[in-house]
């Protein structure tokens, strides 16, 4: 009916309804997959929304939906080390010039099981930093559960080669977390 | 069988071989003692990289910020297009979450006959004007005919197309469905007699809120070095646009049509729309045929689509009306001698019926059951 005559908006409409399915569908998972990385909630949030802030401005959201995974993943994996770097930097800089030292990550609850767990989550950290990118992004997307096609679409090898690339990166990891 | 590397026995822990493949090596592995033992180290190093992700941990479900409210600011930092595709919503204000949803799926409907409408516009057969010189070649709604399609590859039909050339919406600017006062000046507006249910489901408000679009003319010129590029970009290879359609245009005319929304702020609102149909021509250095066939190749058009457009007898007089599959049902019901397509819900949520009838085309939905829609259609006056 009156909805024929309006093609821009038909568009800009279904656009936006795509939009939406895929954040209702996903903005959990990737929220997920940065807290993994940050260790904080509210960065996390917040490297999630520039994702799909950058996603609905991007024409790959037209792609098949396991594409736009892909690429909402890599982006947010790229955020998210972003993040992590100048946060090192800024760190680094507060320690140069108060000597503060500030733990990557707090934990809510039981303060010595919260110090534990900092403790644990500090050495995985750790380890994790240690690998190259596509190692820690392996590690990251497998652990969230994310099958070998999906994590060799996001990080952009052939899904045959998913195997050896986690089982060395996991090699990797354990030699540095027993360090 | 020869020993596997590393990365097939780690795929193997994880249940991602083929199964062919994974009974193979469970059938070396029980004859080889070494790669056993690799395929323990590999396990024994899992574990432990599990448990160390798993002290990561997950985001503390309590903690989590109301998507909803996050989605609303990436739509609303999304810019002008996203502003734009709430504007006829914003015009009647209130909708339940259920009418948005069903004016979504008209929307998506409707949506898909414009990209129909292109692909009916090149299937005609070259006969009376369109036999004419210039290649020039008309289309006339005259009857409706369900198409069952699946709704993001309308979406990616319609994107493709608008990535081949240049689509002239500039007539339609500003021209939303505008409230007016009264059915009598609506009529005045759109040019013909606006008719009204006399008859209304119950509970449904009797005064509608009445909006006239008036009529406007969408064009679309294929440009070929634009095509080009955008096929590049997106890596299609099976799929190109000949030379020769440089400058081919397709034209759509839409004519005023008319709204009225009962009830719009209830939980039941209801939907009536009329229009007169939508015609189109096209011009261009090609031929109908040749058009036809580069469309109905668009590299987003699934076959069973395409099939069902080329089983189209008529071409030049049916208006495709696409129907979300798996998510709506159709049939084909008669309503004083006229053909009426009944469109649902598979969720019985609700529906629309449309129809034709004096080179008009009809449409009534809303969160109803079939009899109540076709009721409200027979009373229409």
């Amino acid at each position: 009916m009156v909805y024929v005559a309006q093609p821009v908006d038909i568009l800009a409409g279904d656009a936006e309804d795509r939009l939406e399915a895929i954040f209702n569908d996903h903005h959990e998972s990737i929220v997920s997959l940065l807290f993994r990385l940050l260790g904080g909630r509210e960065e996390a949030e917040e490297q999630a929304q520039e994702a799909f802030i950058r996603l609905s401005k991007d024409r790959v959201i037209w792609r098949p939906r396991e594409e736009v995974l892909a690429w909402l993943r890599r982006v947010a994996l790229n955020l998210g080390y972003n993040a992590l770097r100048s946060r090192r930097r800024e760190l680094a800089r507060l320690q140069r010039h108060a000597r503060l030292e500030e733990p990557l990550s707090r934990s809510p609850g039981d303060p010595e099981a919260s110090a534990l767990q900092a403790e644990d989550i500090g050495r995985v950290r750790n380890a994790l930093a240690q690998l190259e990118p596509r190692q820690q992004a392996c590690l990251m997307l497998r652990y969230s559960g994310l099958s070998y096609r999906e994590i060799a679409a996001t990080i952009r090898v052939a899904p045959t080669s998913v195997g050896t690339l986690l089982a060395r990166a996991e090699a990797a990891f354990r030699a540095n977390y027993k360090e | 069988m020869r020993c596997e590397d590393m990365g097939t026995l780690r795929a193997y822990l994880d249940g991602e071989l083929p199964e062919q493949r994974g009974g193979r090596l469970q059938h070396h592995l029980a004859n080889c003692a070494r790669c056993r033992d690799e395929l323990h180290r590999l396990r024994t190093t899992a574990i432990l990289v599990a448990q160390g992700m798993a002290a990561l941990g997950d985001v503390p479900a309590t903690a989590r910020v109301p998507e909803a409210h996050v989605l609303a600011s990436v739509l609303s930092r999304r810019g002008n297009p996203a502003a734009r595709g709430r504007r006829l919503n914003s015009t009647f204000g209130g909708f339940s979450m259920f009418f948005r949803k069903l004016v979504r799926q008209h929307r998506l409907a409707l949506a898909g006959t414009l990209a129909m409408l292109a692909f009916i516009l090149i299937g005609l057969t070259p006969q009376g004007q369109a036999a004419a010189s210039n290649f020039l070649a008309q289309f006339r709604a005259q009857k409706l005919k369900v198409v069952t399609v699946d709704p993001s590859e309308v979406s990616k039909v319609i994107y493709d197309l608008s990535q081949l050339g240049l689509v002239d919406a500039s007539q339609l600017r500003g021209m939303n469905p505008s409230p007016v006062a009264s059915v009598a000046e609506a009529s005045q507006r759109a040019g013909f007699p606006v008719k009204q249910p006399r008859s209304l489901p119950s509970g449904v408000p009797t005064e509608p809120v009445v909006a006239v679009k008036a009529a406007s003319t969408l064009s679309f010129t294929f440009d070929i070095a634009k095509a080009k590029a955008h096929l590049a970009k997106i890596g299609e290879t099976g799929f190109s646009v000949p030379a020769k359609f440089d400058g081919a245009k397709l034209s759509l005319h839409v004519p005023s049509a008319v709204l009225l929304v009962y009830g719009q702020s209830s939980t039941k609102p209801l939907l009536v729309g009329q229009a007169g149909a939508p015609s189109g021509e096209v011009s261009g250095n090609v031929t109908l045929s040749e058009m036809r066939d580069l469309l109905l190749r668009m590299p987003g058009l699934s076959p069973t689509t395409a099939a069902q457009l080329t089983a189209m007898d008529d071409w030049a007089n049916t208006l495709p009306i696409p129907v979300p599959k798996d998510r709506a049902k159709w049939q084909e019901r008669e309503v004083d001698g006229v053909k009426v397509l009944v469109v649902s819900d598979v969720s019985a949520l609700g529906g629309f019926v449309i129809w034709q009838k004096d080179s008009f085309i009809y449409g009534i939905g809303g969160p109803f059951g079939e009899q109540e829609l076709l009721n409200v259609a027979r009373s229409l006056k």
